[in-house]
């Protein structure tokens, strides 16, 4: 059985199939790169898989266990990490903070631990402060610690919601469009990032419309169109593929008619 | 000295009370406009333990407030998944069904006519039943309360609160139980209310429906709103001035037919002003969006 496998998902929103009988598998350990145009269905898939929303039919399981029903926090805490395509950052807390709330607690985040301010709780504070200060190492962002997320640059922005997932320490990663709209030097820093993830042993999804980071970044490709999969294979295969290109810029055989 | 200890004691009790809704809407973004209700859960409770049953209000106070802590949950386990403004109506009508409550099961709240001699805090042989033996207690109420709640907000539990005000889908996608946490704050803060509703009702000795009006949850938001919004030292501030400020226009010599009104209608023009000039509130710093 397959690490994470999608079988026969549909999801209708009145009428409008967003996902058409998809069926999917990936890899453990692998780095699969989400493709298609827009209205494909890739981010509604991703709000299926993360427990945002539910199915019309179909199942997703992970870890040979079927998580469609799952509530969100559950999924999150089941190992599977996302990133929002129009980034969803605790906007009017710090960047430390930011990073706390992805890192675990074990007692330390309960009410009681709270008001008693147990030594527990201190602890885990003191352990999980440095984890999120080598996140920050990692990102570029140590000197912003205090800073409220609120006042980070677009990019910055950016590598703080990827550094949050990745304080979850999930086993599968799901990127909406990480790279979308940053400076090269920072994309660059992101198919880094991504690229340790993997070798630390997790497996990635993401979804991206440049074809030169898709290329650099990913093993596999999986190409939507219209809720369906209609290519999946290694980027040099789907380069060339002719239902790709089609999905793209509409069928070349057939000249306008005027 | 007597009538500054009283009006002292009264914003003591409102700094509870403000203290308690900024956990739920300041810090966990919850509009909740039902808060009074949880007071009147507390008065009524003790006060009525006190007379029907002679038992002391130092047991009836912590029995009010479980009970108000209780209503708390009743009241939120259907609605704290409702978004923003629905949960806002949910609270306020909860609000309006305990004022009612306490208007018309006259058997058990003696309705419009009241609860009068509402036994005071026995102590130490004798009874709180003075301002400046009275003033002790509220303090130390208010200060626990602010103390407790401190320790709450500057915790990783508190964090969750904040991250949820903040986007509710990043706090699920962090593996927060959402629905959880917004039940305990809201909880939390009934209790709190239930506590303020019943140091209330020993000290005045006399309470009946009119004192939790449904107005009444929207002047204390309006203190924490005034004060600033997830900031615990802002609704000290915001409950002190809003309950002073009233209190001068009797000095200006206004009879209390016209002051009453007034009250409200600086409330409103000052929630207005702020809006306008200063969202954040007195020395709040997190903004509506």
């Amino acid at each position: 059985m397959d690490f994470f496998e999608i079988r026969n998902l549909t999801k209708e929103f009145d009428g409008v199939r967003a996902i058409d009988n998809l069926s999917l598998s990936v890899d453990k350990g692998s780095i699969t790169a989400l493709i298609g145009p827009n209205g494909a269905g890739k981010t509604t898939l991703f709000n299926i898989i993360s427990g945002f929303l539910k199915p019309s039919n179909g199942e997703v399981l992970y870890n040979e266990k079927i998580i469609t029903h799952l509530n969100p926090y559950k999924i999150s805490q089941e190992g599977i990490g996302r990133t929002f395509q129009n980034i969803r950052l605790f906007s009017q807390l710090t960047v430390l903070d930011n990073l706390l709330l992805g890192l675990k607690y074990n007692e330390g985040e309960s009410l009681l631990a709270a008001i008693t301010q147990s030594k527990k709780m201190k602890q885990e504070e003191k352990q999980n402060t440095e984890k999120a200060l080598e996140l920050l190492k990692l990102i570029n962002l140590l000197d912003k610690k205090d800073a409220l997320a609120e006042n980070l640059s677009y990019g910055q922005r950016k590598l703080l919601e990827i550094a949050r997932a990745l304080a979850l320490d999930s086993k599968l990663l799901l990127f909406d469009e990480p790279t979308a709209g940053l400076f090269p030097e920072m994309t660059e820093k992101i198919i880094e990032v991504v690229k340790q993830l993997k070798q630390q042993g997790k497996t990635i999804i993401f979804i991206e419309h440049d074809m030169k980071v898709v290329s650099k970044m990913a093993d596999m490709v999986i190409v939507l169109n219209y809720g369906k999969k209609i290519a999946e294979g290694t980027p040099d295969e789907i380069r060339q593929n002719k239902d790709v290109i089609e999905a793209y810029l509409g069928k070349i055989e057939e000249p306008v008619k005027i | 000295m007597e009538y500054f200890l009283h009006i002292l004691i009264i914003a003591e009790i409102y700094i509870i009370l403000s203290l308690s809704l900024n956990l739920v809407l300041g810090f966990t973004g919850l509009p909740a406009f039902g808060h009074i209700a949880f007071a009147a859960i507390g008065a009524y409770t003790s006060s009525l333990l006190a007379l029907n049953y002679g038992i002391s209000p130092w047991i009836g106070l912590p029995v009010g407030a479980i009970l108000a802590a209780i209503g708390g949950i009743l009241i939120g386990f259907p609605s704290i998944r409702l978004k923003g403004d629905y949960f806002a109506l949910a609270t306020f009508g909860f609000g309006l069904i305990v004022y009612s409550i306490a208007k018309n099961w006259v058997e058990l709240t003696r309705g419009p006519m009241g609860l009068p001699g509402i036994p005071a805090f026995p102590f130490l042989g004798g009874s709180l039943d003075s301002v400046f033996s009275y003033f002790p207690l509220t303090t130390a109420f208010a200060l626990i309360t602010y103390f407790v709640l401190k320790r709450i907000v500057n915790s990783p539990f508190g964090r969750i609160l904040q991250s949820i005000r903040e986007d509710e889908i990043a706090a699920l996608s962090m593996g927060k139980n959402v629905t959880k946490y917004k039940l305990i704050a809201f909880t939390i803060g009934a209790f709190f209310a239930g506590i303020a509703g019943s140091l209330y009702a020993h000290y005045i000795t006399f309470i009946d429906p009119t004192s939790f009006m449904p107005m009444e949850s929207i002047a204390i938001v309006l203190m924490v709103v005034f004060g600033g919004m997830g900031s615990l030292e802002g609704s000290i501030l915001g409950a002190t001035i809003l309950v002073i400020f009233p209190e001068l226009l009797r000095f200006v010599g206004l009879p209390d037919a016209v002051a009453a009104p007034l009250r409200q209608m600086i409330y409103g023009l000052l929630l207005i002003v702020l809006m306008i000039k200063r969202p954040q509130g007195l020395i709040g710093k997190y903004k509506f969006k």
